[in-house]
């Protein structure tokens, strides 16, 4: 549309009453601005209408000047309280405040770094004193799973302990068996023996119808009951002194202890 | 020209914050604007809380008003109507309208019409020329905020005839405050001091 027939259609003056509806609104605002004769007759007819709204022009009471001065002091008061706020001050506070807590958190990490590695470190420990702990339960375990097996096979009906005597070759030596010839076991207490040099081993024999039956080597070390080979028909029991590592036969001269069954 | 350009000077002093331009503006316009808020709301008290209001709004929104798009006067009086438009839609306006018996409001819009400015009685005398129809049409656009369509129902008139009336309406109201219809004015006003000062 041309502006000349835009100019005919009234819309402008409905403008200015404040008539239109947004889309006119918008239309006449580009006219305006487009066209300078169109936002002349729009000043004129608001001239107009300025005009015609001061014939309603009343002298206000003197205090509402008073009045009206104090509320616009109240609200630049307002405003500069609003406004110094998000003010430059402010916003260095927070940056202050964002370097405090970045600080915080830096030092915070560091801290539970430490104490995580620490942590670590005392785990790593408990878990091999704890595997070491474990290790030994297991072992005092079995140890005492043996010793009341020993215990059992000791108090059993069916065994019957043997004392061994000295010969002469050692007037002190003395040792004790224990046979059971029902679980086909058999035990010996070789705390009672005196010490051998080295390179020389107490043995343990079975007599069984004149002849010699190894029943085993005894351990120098233990002091207690130790476990040895269960021979039937035993007519007596025999510790001789051997060479390290024990011997087929038994070296009769070296008889130390021995004992009837 | 000239008071365009102590315009253009008074509205950059209100813009930079300066408290004596919005003293300077409350002395030139505030009693068009009372008298505005006062034909709108019918009450002296609630018209003297929509200028309040309004200067506030100019005190704080300053910097919104652009020279280019109207005249300072314009803008202050658009803050005004509608401020003074809004009062009138307040719940709490109409119970207070319901409150005042229909003559006493009568008698009170009696004596407001009688108190208008000395100064400004030649002039509204000139603007009753304006014939009844347009004027009711631009009252209740202009000052009560109604759409054409409410127009049109208030009145009982087709829309396209409330749509022409504005049109010559404000044609009209164009004609009478043109540059000759104003200087005829100023003319009679000097003649009548004259003849006053003679007599």
């Amino acid at each position: 549309m041309n502006k000349d027939k835009f100019l005919q259609t009234g819309l402008l003056e409905q403008y200015v009453l404040g008539l239109t509806d947004e889309e006119e609104t918008a239309v006449v605002q580009q006219y305006a601005d487009t066209f300078p004769e169109v936002q002349s007759e729009i000043d004129q007819m608001r001239e107009a209408l300025d005009q015609y709204a001061k014939q309603y022009a009343v002298m206000p009471p003197e205090e509402l000047k008073s009045r009206v001065m104090q509320g616009v002091e109240q609200a630049s008061q307002r405003s500069d309280e609003n406004t110094g706020q998000p003010g430059p001050a402010p916003s260095s506070g927070a940056n202050w405040m964002g370097a405090v807590l970045l600080t915080l958190l830096i030092g915070a990490s560091l801290f539970l770094y430490r104490g995580k590695a620490a942590a670590e470190r005392d785990l790593a420990s408990l878990e091999s004193q704890y595997m070491t702990f474990q290790a030994e339960c297991e072992r005092q375990k079995a140890a005492l799973q043996q010793e009341q097996q020993v215990y059992a096979t000791l108090m059993h009906e069916a065994t019957v302990p043997v004392r061994l005597h000295p010969t002469g070759l050692q007037a002190n030596a003395k040792a004790v068996a224990y046979l059971n010839g029902l679980e086909k076991v058999a035990y010996i207490n070789t705390g009672l023996l005196p010490e051998l040099p080295t390179g020389k081993t107490y043995q343990l024999w079975a007599d069984v119808e004149g002849e010699m039956i190894n029943m085993g080597v005894l351990d120098k070390q233990s002091k207690g009951l130790q476990a040895v080979s269960y021979i039937d028909h035993a007519e007596s029991l025999n510790i001789t002194v051997e060479p390290e590592g024990g011997s087929e036969k038994p070296t009769v001269e070296q008889l130390i202890v021995n004992g009837e069954v | 020209m000239a008071a365009k350009l102590n315009e253009d000077k008074l509205v950059r002093r209100l813009q930079a914050k300066d408290k004596s331009a919005i003293e300077e503006i409350y002395d030139s316009y505030a009693p068009s604007l009372y008298g505005i808020a006062l034909h709108i709301v019918k009450s002296e008290a609630i018209a003297q809380d929509v200028v309040q209001e309004t200067f506030i709004k100019v005190w704080k929104n300053a910097a919104a008003y652009d020279t280019k798009k109207g005249t300072l006067f314009t803008w202050l009086l658009n803050i005004t109507r509608n401020g003074a438009i809004d009062k009138t839609r307040s719940a709490a306006f109409r119970r207070r309208r319901q409150a005042v018996p229909v003559d006493e409001y009568l008698k009170n819009n009696h004596q407001l019409s009688t108190a208008q400015n000395t100064d400004q009685i030649g002039l509204r005398s000139f603007v009753d020329q304006l014939e009844d129809k347009y004027r009711e049409i631009i009252e209740l656009a202009y000052f009560r905020g109604y759409t054409q369509q409410e127009i049109a129902e208030h009145l009982q008139l087709p829309i396209g005839t409330v749509k022409s009336r504005v049109r010559i309406g404000l044609r009209e109201l164009r004609k009478i405050f043109s540059e000759p219809g104003l200087t005829h004015l100023l003319i009679a006003a000097f003649c009548l001091s004259v003849w006053w000062f003679v007599v």
